[in-house]
């Protein structure tokens, strides 16, 4: 099993005044530089980053393409993973992306990895004027087309319900042939079913437990080989799931470091992506983490109660019964400890459940509401010095058994699993 | 991982192991279609999914609104009803429905 490291670019406002100090955008986008750099040079595998619009102190990750560009020369061996590039054209012009995939590629010498998806929030579908029903199949055309894009030489055109553009050659092309491995964001079951039909990566985003990822697993790589319809030139079979991530000396410190990031990240995601709260928040007028702050402590471990609009069940779900709706789920486990916060120990054994069930990524997020810059360096140090190498060591068992699971495929593979 | 053999009332079971052999011919169109006829007998077969979900939403009504859009109001009515905006469907599009379909069907015990 490989780890990595997930990057919303999490910035909460200060609690008693109505924007950021002038630095704080500055800090947490250098933070993040030193924090990869340091875990590439310990062993980490991939750094994966966001891209989100407007949606203030949960996500200022815009521009990831700049950020990875600056990771291309600060780091040697990491994968620079977009988790993920909007894809519908209000967006991104598909050419654009296949462009800066391009590029980028060709700065960080074959070390990029093509995440896709489309976002659910109102802040972003409304601001870019994304129809919400069509952006599934615009992520389809867009995807299949933009991977021709990296691969065709000149790309021939395309005459599509969602997007028009003639032949033109698309350049730089990636280094990676035919294009960088192709992931697509999961926040459902159905859509890690969609990754494995389609022959692509699944970027999990439900904070599924080892014996989710187990069932997971097994079913990806039975629909990969049985039933695939590949959606790019290449497969890239490859499951990454999230979990939030604090290693420290002690459990207790662990957890204190910890501190309000779990909570304030489910918390500021429900407040996107809630129906009933995401379309009404004011631009440059709320204060998200003051109004986290005010909750009862019960609550603020639990995400604030945010998942509620979701289903409607969700209020009746709180507490220490688990939401039956998958989204609500995921965030009412992002706002709680896991298996990843506490000690070497703790995450090591955590860790080796997952590896039971042959998950292939295990990404981290480190960097969430409050956490110091400090805290995160010393549990990423802490992880990379006393776990992370006998995980390396082991990988090859896996690759063995992965390599039963694609037995027989015809079509080419490129994962960098 | 739910498979069509799971789904316990052979009627249904047809429907959508007849979604599934259209998935495996890459028919998507169809196999919306073909999921939306058999959630709507899913729903109509077991009114308590209906009763229960219009109470506090659960997620076997949270059928996906990619153009093959569930009306409340039908609900509300007892007569579950899917609006087709759309004529045609990708492939993602389908998957998303069959998957739906049938984790409703066996996680309902049907």
């Amino acid at each position: 099993m490989k780890f990595g490291l997930f990057y919303e670019l999490q910035l909460p406002k200060p609690p008693d005044s109505e924007t950021w100090d002038p630095g704080d955008e500055t800090r947490i986008i250098h933070n993040m530089l030193d924090q990869c750099e340091l875990a590439d040079k310990l062993g980490f595998d991939y750094v994966f980053e966001v891209e989100h619009h407007f949606l203030e102190e949960y996500s200022h990750s815009s521009a990831p393409e700049l950020m990875l560009a600056a990771l291309s020369q600060r780091t040697r061996n990491m994968r620079l993973g977009h988790g993920i590039t909007l894809s519908p054209p209000g967006y991104n012009h598909p050419a654009r992306t296949a462009e800066r995939i391009g590029t980028l590629d060709r700065l960080s010498n074959g070390r990029v990895e093509w995440g896709t998806g489309e976002s659910s929030s109102e802040m972003e579908l409304g601001g870019f004027r994304v129809e919400r029903g069509l952006k599934k199949a615009m992520w389809e055309e867009t995807v299949r087309e933009m991977a021709k894009m990296m691969s065709s030489e000149p790309y021939e055109g395309f005459d599509g319900e969602f997007f028009t553009m003639p032949a033109r050659n698309v350049v730089p092309k990636p280094i990676q042939k035919p294009h960088p491995p192709i992931w697509v964001a999961s926040s459902r079951r159905e859509t890690t079913m969609v990754a494995a039909r389609m022959g692509i990566g699944s970027l999990g985003f439900a904070f599924e437990t080892p014996e989710e990822c187990g069932e997971r697993v097994a079913s990806y790589y039975h629909l990969l080989r049985e039933e695939c319809f590949p959606i790019g030139q290449a497969l890239n079979p490859a499951l990454a799931v999230l979990s939030s991530f604090m290693c420290a000396p002690t459990d207790e410190e662990a957890i204190r470091r910890s501190a309000d990031g779990p909570g304030f990240f489910s918390y500021s995601l429900g407040h996107y992506y809630n129906p009933a709260t995401g379309p009404n928040h004011p631009p440059g007028r709320a204060n998200l983490w003051r109004d986290y702050s005010a909750l009862p402590e019960e609550l603020r471990q639990g995400g604030g109660g945010q998942f509620g609009g979701f289903g409607g069940a969700a209020l009746a779900d709180r507490g220490e019964k688990e939401p039956e709706d998958e989204v609500q789920r995921g965030l009412w486990r992002a706002a709680r400890r896991g298996g990843s916060i506490g000690t070497a120990n703790f995450i090591r054994d955590s860790m080796k459940k997952y590896e039971a069930n042959h998950l292939d990524v295990m990404v981290f997020v480190a960097q969430a509401g409050n956490r110091k810059h400090e805290d995160i360096m010393e549990s990423i140090d802490i992880f990379g010095r006393q776990v992370l190498p006998e995980f390396k060591d082991r990988h090859e068992q896996h690759r063995r058994w992965r390599a039963q699971q694609l037995q027989g495929l015809e079509f080419p593979v490129n994962s960098s699993i | 991982m739910p498979t069509v053999e799971d789904i316990k009332d052979t009627d249904l079971q047809r429907l959508i192991g007849n979604a599934h052999q259209l998935l495996r011919s890459g028919k998507p169109t169809e196999v919306v279609r073909a999921c939306a006829t058999a959630y709507l007998q899913l729903l109509t077969q077991n009114p308590d999914i209906v009763k229960q979900g219009l109470q506090a939403v659960r997620p076997a009504l949270m059928w996906p609104r990619l153009g093959a859009n569930l009306s409340l109001k039908s609900l509300a009515e007892g007569k579950p009803e899917i609006v087709f905006e759309r004529e045609r469907f990708s492939m993602s599009e389908a998957i998303t429905y069959y998957e739906f379909t049938l984790e409703s069907a066996v996680k309902n015990g049907i």
